[in-house]
């Protein structure tokens, strides 16, 4: 090789080892100026091979300090096993994006920061490369502004907390304002007081609507308002809100109808009180902002599934409407059309907005569209449940428990009519094997049954077949058993003989105040629940047929009438019975007879006054008042006198009253004399 | 709690009174005209009554006329809507139909009848206070 050949490759070597430290010089500027901490470590150990110029700046350590000595030497992460975890990771996926820890610097604070890393090889080694993103500042920055967020809410919270105590407190002197008012207005007044008083009680109440209102919507506002879930009725529930409007209704001359599909589902729970306040905002306003033509109400269910069920209601008028600039804020706070609404239909602008919140808080959305001059349609869906109570699960527990109280006997009781024949019983129930059972219960106890299966053939049976009592299971497929009593009832009124009502008694699966209210509102004359006990079907029965007067009973009370029979009626005065009655308080069975014998003398000198005044409807009343008492004590001989006199009072017989009061002035010696005895036992 | 007792009898309004005192606070008054007004006091006072025992047949307004006189009055002064509102137990020896049909329709709550017992009288309570007397 010649001289200069070898000069040249020299050159060229020295050009390449000059491009190559440019180059090497280049990329180092960029590792240690690229804004972002980087570091490069042994995979492992984590001992630092470099790190750049924003490490540095960001982690207060000069490169010196750093370079040769592993991340826990330098204790860089608080918690050790956390460069672990990002090892394995690491190993597991090939890469770590964006993981959040903490990473202690020099100045000893704690920073977080979100490490994206990846492995290579340099010298056929394994590093890791780390880039390092301090997120603290925004970290801190969106925790300040949840705070603030927090803050303004509370701060909102707090008000409307405010305002529903404020509310509170203003009820308590409005109470006392209606309150005494209402007993004023009930004492004798000149005409000009009780003109008075009325304006007092008028504008009471009108700053009670609106002090409830207030109080509403910042319950609600405040989180404070709880959703009261409870069977109920939906349709009744509807109409009660129409036929309560159709008062105002028909004064303003404009009509009002309630739509409900034949098929819809009666018997749901929900919040029903929540639902009448939005019903009666809602059709109220419709109402309200209705001169001419009509308001509409529309139900219908929109989606079933299972147990759950979304109602449609939609209430549409012919009324002023609402102009297009003001649809979009109807349902805000303190907004009505105009102030001049205000002044022309008065309010508190918070109806809609409490109604929107009330709607929103069960669960449902509503909308409304409204052509000014024509009507408005609000339309609103609310979720409510089923009332899972199908017949098939009822049944099911109910035959087993039926047919178990068959086994218990059926006591020798002769159940005919006063004309001594075998009584006719009309048995209405769907469920046949539950019907079967019944029928067993009552043929076996002498009566004749007829069995149908709907409300519909009950009245057909009722109106062909002299029956001498009905019993009526109250859930039935057409016309159930409520309504064919109120069927049944209206016949009886309106038909020209004057028979006596037929005795019904209703069949429930459960019995709470509201069904027996139900019950009771529909005619009927007791209830039981299912399923049907044999002692309660036939004591129900024989007080119901055989004394017609002692009519209708609660559960517990043909129960103690059951009691009460097996009871010995001869014992004048039953003190083991008072005992139990009272709980076993032994003093205060001698209280109470110490103060009945001490009353009884003043009670009996005021009927024989009512008596020489012969004012019967006064000595009625007077033995009334005795029977209760002799009865509540168990003096059993003179609740019994008692109930001779007030019956004689009736008859208005004197001579009887006489007789009678005599025996109960003896009896009354003969129970002072023995009863104290007793008492000193 | 706080209950009223409506009662004409003595021995019948001691009774009661005796039963239940150890499980609420028990006032007494002797007939209807009295019972509303106690009623109202009740609210106006802010402690109002949580249950009304009431008998029927009583001199001055009797139970019937109160249960009517009672609900009226919570709605039209109040808005209190039934089921909501102060509880009416009738407590009466009356058992005929129509009278136990006419306190229904009038929305009394229960309806017992006497002569009561310390279960009966707790059991109807504790229909609508589950708690009571526990």
């Amino acid at each position: 090789m010649q001289v200069s050949q070898l000069e040249a490759l020299f050159a060229a070597c020295r050009t390449s080892e000059a491009d190559l430290r440019r180059s090497l010089d280049k990329y180092t500027v960029f590792f240690q100026k690229i804004p972002a901490l980087i570091a490069v470590t042994h995979f492992h150990d984590g001992l630092f091979v470099d790190v750049n110029e924003v490490f540095c700046h960001e982690t207060g350590y000069t490169r010196e300090e750093v370079i040769g000595r592993t991340v826990f030497e330098m204790n860089f992460y608080p918690d050790r096993y956390k460069r672990k975890e990002l090892i394995n990771i690491l190993l597991q996926n090939g890469f770590v994006d964006n993981m959040e820890m903490t990473f202690r610097i020099k100045s000893g604070e704690d920073r977080i920061v979100k490490i994206t890393a990846r492995s290579l090889l340099i010298d056929n080694k394994e590093h890791l490369l780390a880039i390092i993103d301090d997120v603290n500042d925004q970290i801190s920055r969106s925790a300040e502004l949840h705070r603030a967020i927090e803050e303004a809410e509370a701060a909102s919270r707090m008000k409307s907390e405010f305002v529903a105590n404020m509310s509170h407190e203003i009820r308590t002197p409005m109470n006392g304002i209606i309150g005494l008012t209402t007993l004023l207005l009930r004492t004798e007044l000149t005409e000009k007081q009780r003109e008075y008083g009325l304006a007092v009680q008028s504008s009471a109440r009108s700053l009670m609507k609106i002090v409830n209102n207030v109080l509403d919507f910042s319950k609600i506002e405040a989180g404070r308002m709880d959703l009261e879930i409870f069977p109920f009725d939906l349709k009744k529930t509807c109409e009660e809100i129409v036929n309560f409007l159709s008062f105002q209704a028909e004064i303003k001359n404009i009509e009002i109808n309630l739509i409900t599909p034949e098929d819809m589902v009666r018997h749901v729970s929900g919040d029903e009180h929540k639902l009448k306040q939005i019903l009666m905002n809602i059709i109220g306003n419709a109402v309200k902002f209705t001169s001419e033509g009509s308001v509409s109400v529309n139900l219908k269910p929109v989606s079933v599934s299972g147990e759950d069920m979304v109602v449609c209601f939609s209430v549409t008028d012919t009324g002023t409407g609402i102009p297009e600039e003001k649809k979009d804020n109807i349902f805000d706070a303190f907004s009505q059309g105009d102030s001049s609404t205000t002044r022309r239909y008065g309010g508190t602008g918070l109806g809609l907005t409490i109604t929107k919140q009330l709607v929103e808080l069960m669960g449902g959305t509503i909308e409304c569209e409204s052509v000014e001059g024509v009507g408005s349609t609000f339309r609103f869906t609310i979720p409510l449940r089923i009332d899972a109570q199908s017949h098939q699960s009822q049944s099911g527990k109910g035959v087993d428990d039926n047919i178990r109280s068959l086994g218990c006997a059926v006591q020798g009781d002769n159940f005919t009519g006063i004309d001594g024949k075998a009584m006719n019983i009309l048995v209405a129930e769907d469920d046949a094997i539950n019907s079967r059972v019944i029928i067993e219960i009552l043929e076996q106890a002498g009566f004749r049954v007829h069995a149908v299966g709907t409300g519909r053939q009950a009245m057909a049976a009722w109106q062909h077949v002299a029956f001498d009592l009905i019993i009526m299971d109250v859930q039935m497929p057409e016309m159930n058993g409520l309504e064919a009593t109120e069927a049944i009832r209206a016949k009886e009124k309106s038909r020209t003989c004057k028979q006596p009502p037929i005795p019904v008694i209703a069949l429930t699966a459960h019995a709470n105040a509201e069904d027996r209210r139900r019950c009771m509102a529909a005619g009927m004359d007791a209830y039981l629940t299912k399923p049907v006990v044999v002692n309660e079907l036939l004591c129900n029965i024989r007080t119901l047929t055989k004394t017609p007067h002692d009519g209708p009973l609660r559960k517990a009370d043909a129960t103690e009438e059951c009691k009460k029979v097996s009871l010995s009626r001869n014992e004048f005065f039953d003190r083991e019975a008072l005992l139990r009655r009272v709980g076993g308080k032994e003093t205060l069975v001698s209280e109470l007879i110490g103060h009945f014998l001490k009353d009884l003398p003043m009670q009996i000198e005021e009927i024989s006054r009512a008596m020489t005044d012969g004012d019967f409807s006064l000595l009625g009343s007077h033995a009334h008042r005795l029977k209760g008492a002799a009865a509540t004590i168990c003096a059993n001989q003179a609740a019994a006198l008692a109930d001779q006199i007030q019956l004689a009072a009736k008859e208005e017989n004197l001579l009887k009253t006489d007789s009678l009061l005599k025996e109960l002035r003896e009896h009354y010696a003969y129970l002072n004399a023995n009863i104290k005895e007793g008492g000193n036992r | 709690m706080k209950i009223l007792i409506v009662e004409d009898d003595f021995t019948c309004r001691m009774m009661m009174q005796r039963l239940l005192e150890a499980h609420g606070k028990c006032d007494v008054v002797i007939n209807g005209k009295e019972a509303v007004e106690a009623f109202i006091f009740g609210i106006v006072e802010g402690k109002p009554y949580d249950l009304i025992l009431l008998d029927i047949m009583m001199p001055e307004m009797d139970g019937q006329e109160v249960v009517k006189e009672v609900r009226r009055i919570e709605e039209e002064e109040w808005g209190i809507i039934y089921p909501k509102g102060i509880k009416i137990i009738m407590t009466t020896a009356l058992d005929d139909p129509k009278n136990v049909v006419t306190a229904f329709k009038s929305l009394c709550d229960a309806y017992l009848v006497k002569p009561v017992t310390e279960q009966s009288l707790i059991a109807a309570i504790r229909e609508f206070f589950p708690d009571f007397g526990r």
